[in-house]
């Protein structure tokens, strides 16, 4: 009897023991993808950007060379106005979703999140329909104004780099303001307007305190993707728009001098991730719901 | 309140909701213009042009592997990042442990990190045989490039969702009935959070099918997924096909969206993909 109960314990205590193992047991396999296929390749990289005999040559270049500069610059460049733009109109579209209720809004909010999930050469091409020679604003401008087709064609070049950014970064910038406007006090707003706020200096002073963790995460996630926006690029302004991707690219492609391009592409990795962890860190924003 | 002041707040309300409309007209606009040039025949001859359905058959005609590997790679990464994501979430929420925030900030890494960079480093490491492996090339390493990039989604999805249960509570009467580990699990636990698996499943199905960045550094002529074609669609092809090709895509987009609303009621919430 008192061995039967010792068996009975012990298979208890094996099963308590596997049960506890188990979840870490499955956890394994998520470790090695995370391992095998983003810490190895970007540990790759990171040696091949530093040779033994110049360790920091190629990050000099990235700064010293113009050519590298300028991408860098240009990549900052259209991602800080895109941004800019795209969270400006998001503040408009992301109250009225937010702060009116309305039949359709379903329809609206769904309407709003379509290009989140779009491929990002679906976007290019989303771009030249529309400004492309035979686009339907270029065909617009020139029935309404007359002249060539070409002449008003915009979807290659910057142009159309910063509206297919925009088209995508404003629907990401809407959804992270949405829900900041949903749990806004509504009370807040109806009191400074009582007491005699215009409406600018409510916005100003009630309203966007109350925002602005859900301004930052827009910030963060719309820079950080047209930082690291490539597939678009590659078809709207190959050869025509050096941004940083392009330029990796091209430096792979052209020369094969992977050193340069790893230490490009590091630099990248570095802006990109360090924008949204820092705001994690800073200000303990979470960029991804 | 004077009458002039009631006009210019009217006015305010007037330019807002057009700042709205024209928003929305920007997201519309292009998708409405893709899908009609997807089915116009010809623009010469009269105003009303023809309607058409022979550029979809030549492009599914022309592209039927693609197609066919776009969706198989989709599947199989659906079903390997549900089977490795959903247990590191549970882990990660149902453990207290050291450096578990510190894993849940570093799980969100391969949506942080540029996916040229990904598709670069996974190419150097894994273009070449290594351990005894040969990935280069295959549909394989594209389905593990796809699951690293998506099963962030999934974790996400799941997290929030077990965050939002008393999963503790449902665990501890299971336990006390009797119900082992798997079991709780299963047919407890699952059942409360399958609507933040199956939207996180079907954002990985949408975003494994459109994947360009990544996967154009490690395809190989023999493996082309659709976005790879579409790529070299959007060059070559006329405008009508490219269309055709690009409204399979929204259609692609569409029914999962419509999925995910339906599914979960807050709908997509999860910002994501990169272009």
């Amino acid at each position: 009897m008192s061995i039967f109960n010792r068996e009975v314990t012990e298979n208890r205590v094996s099963i308590r023991k596997i049960e506890e193992t188990l979840p870490w047991l499955l956890s394994i396999p998520i470790a090695g993808l995370y391992a095998l296929f983003l810490g190895l390749p970007l540990a790759l990289l990171f040696l091949i950007s530093m040779p033994a005999e110049e360790p920091l040559a190629n990050y000099v270049a990235v700064f010293a060379n113009p050519d590298y500069r300028n991408s860098l610059l240009l990549s900052l460049g259209i991602s800080v106005f895109v941004t800019i733009v795209s969270v400006i109109l998001a503040l408009f579209m992301a109250y009225f979703i937010g702060r009116r209720d309305f039949p359709g809004k379903r329809l609206i909010v769904a309407i709003i999140s379509f290009p989140v999930s779009l491929p990002g050469i679906l976007v290019a091409w989303a771009i030249i329909v529309m400004l492309g020679r035979s686009g339907i604003i270029t065909q617009l401008l020139v029935f309404l104004f007359g002249g060539s087709a070409a002449q008003y064609s915009n979807a290659f070049g910057i142009i159309g780099l910063l509206v297919g950014y925009t088209y995508f970064t404003l629907p990401r910038a809407t959804m992270s303001l949405i829900s900041s406007f949903e749990n806004l006090n509504s009370d807040l707003e109806e009191a400074a307007r009582s007491l005699g706020a215009s409406k600018l200096s409510t916005f100003r002073h009630v309203i966007l305190p109350e925002i602005a963790p859900g301004i930052g995460s827009a910030v963060v996630l719309s820079f950080s993707v047209c930082m690291a926006a490539f597939g678009t690029a590659l078809l709207l302004a190959s050869g025509e728009v050096p941004i940083l991707p392009l330029k990796i690219y091209s430096v792979v492609l052209g020369t094969y001098d992977y050193a340069a391009a790893s230490a490009l592409a590091v630099v990248l990795t570095i802006i990109t991730v360090g924008i949204i962890y820092g705001y994690t860190y800073f200000f303990g924003g979470e960029v991804y719901e | 309140m004077s009458r002039s002041f009631r006009s210019k707040l009217d006015t305010g309300l007037i330019a807002f909701y057009l700042v709205c409309v024209a928003i929305l007209l920007f997201i519309t606009l292009p998708i409405l213009t893709i899908l009609a040039y997807s089915v116009i025949g010809s623009f010469d001859g009269g105003l009303i042009p023809s309607f058409t359905l022979e550029h979809y058959a030549g492009v599914i005609e022309a592209n039927s592997d693609p197609i066919l590997l776009s969706l198989q790679v989709a599947v199989a990464t659906t079903i390997l990042t549900v089977a490795i994501g959903v247990p590191a979430a549970y882990t990660l929420v149902r453990y207290d442990f050291r450096f578990n925030s510190v894993i849940r900030e570093l799980s969100i890494l391969p949506m942080a990190i540029p996916g040229i960079v990904i598709g670069i480093g996974i190419v150097r490491v894994w273009g070449v045989p290594r351990l005894g492996i040969d990935l280069a090339g295959s549909t394989g390493l594209i389905i593990l490039a796809h699951s690293l990039f998506t099963v962030p989604f999934v974790i996400q999805t799941t997290m929030s969702a077990l965050e939002s249960i008393d999963f503790r509570r449902l665990e501890e009467s299971a336990r006390s009935l009797g119900a082992g580990w798997a079991k709780t699990f299963f047919l407890v636990i699952v059942p409360h959070i399958y609507t933040g698996i199956l939207s996180g499943a079907v954002l990985v199905f949408a975003l494994s099918m459109g994947e360009f960045n990544i996967t154009f550094f490690i395809y190989s002529s023999l493996n082309t997924t659709l976005p790879i074609a579409l790529f070299g669609g959007f060059r070559t092809a006329t405008v009508g096909e490219a269309s055709a090709l690009a409204s399979l895509f929204i259609g692609i987009v569409l029914v999962s969206i419509v999925l995910i609303q339906t599914i979960s009621d807050t709908g997509l919430r999860t910002s994501g993909g990169n272009i």
